[in-house]
């Protein structure tokens, strides 16, 4: 027995093949409530929202431009 | 590419249809479990893993090309899916010294399993997952190599290096392969 040989041997006894079936449950549920949570909020969102309220505060005159854009 | 009786609920999954979702979820989820669990090798976490694969697929529907084959796609995100996986829970091992993931089997030199096992974990998630699937659970490379979106080369230099870096761990814990 091949150096490789010897040491592909211990690895398949070190860690052994797998042997399972399938799911022990009914995983459908699962994917269907993810797919029906809400959305949070992004990085991106939270940054935008972030930017405008700095903004805002730096520069309280300007509400009416934000209003405007809304 | 897929048979005719497959391909009208890969169209309508590619719009969004939930029951043909369903459908291909029920087809598919126990080859894409049973990929699942050959490497990450536990079985509870790969049922967490399964639930986060379909949904990403189902994210990613418009990405699909439904004549192509929904299982190879399905494994490919899949594996990604044990990688992130794999790195997410090799940054917690780092903080707690077990690691209930392989258990080691009883053996005469249980001391020298031991070491190939710990030897193991402490290859990277890329090494990990081509060494299970390669040596381990005798997987073609063909296969392998599809599932990570990489050439057969890339897979067999993978192996080579996975043993290269075994060999030298065992070194290092003082144990000559």
């Amino acid at each position: 027995m091949t150096d490789e040989e010897r040491l592909r041997h211990l690895l398949r006894t070190a860690v052994q093949r797998t042997a399972v079936p399938s799911p022990s449950r009914n995983l459908w549920p699962l994917i269907v409530s993810r797919s029906e949570a809400p959305r949070g909020w992004s990085w991106l969102d939270l940054s935008l929202a972030a930017v405008v309220a700095i903004a805002l505060l730096m520069y309280p005159g300007r509400l009416w431009l934000l209003a405007y854009h809304l | 590419m897929p048979d005719t009786l497959e391909r009208d609920p890969l169209d309508r999954f590619v719009q969004g249809d939930q029951k043909a979702f369903e459908w291909l979820f029920r087809h598919y989820e126990g080859d894409v479990y049973r990929w699942i669990v050959r490497i990450i090798r536990d079985a509870s976490a790969a049922e967490d893993v399964l639930v986060e694969a379909f949904w990403r697929a189902y994210r990613g529907r418009a990405c699909f090309d439904s004549s192509r084959s929904f299982g190879a796609w399905m494994r490919r995100i899949a594996t990604n899916a044990a990688l992130d996986h794999l790195k997410v829970a090799r940054r917690h091992a780092r903080w707690s010294a077990t690691d209930s993931v392989i258990a080691a089997p009883a053996a005469p030199d249980s001391a020298l399993t031991e070491s190939v096992a710990l030897a193991f974990r402490r290859l990277s998630p890329k090494l990990q997952i081509v060494a299970t699937l390669a040596l381990v659970e005798e997987q073609p490379y063909a296969d392998i190599a599809d599932a990570l979106d990489v050439p057969i080369g890339t897979v067999k230099s993978r192996v080579f290096r996975a043993i290269r870096t075994l060999r030298k761990e065992l070194a290092r814990l003082g144990i000559r392969p």
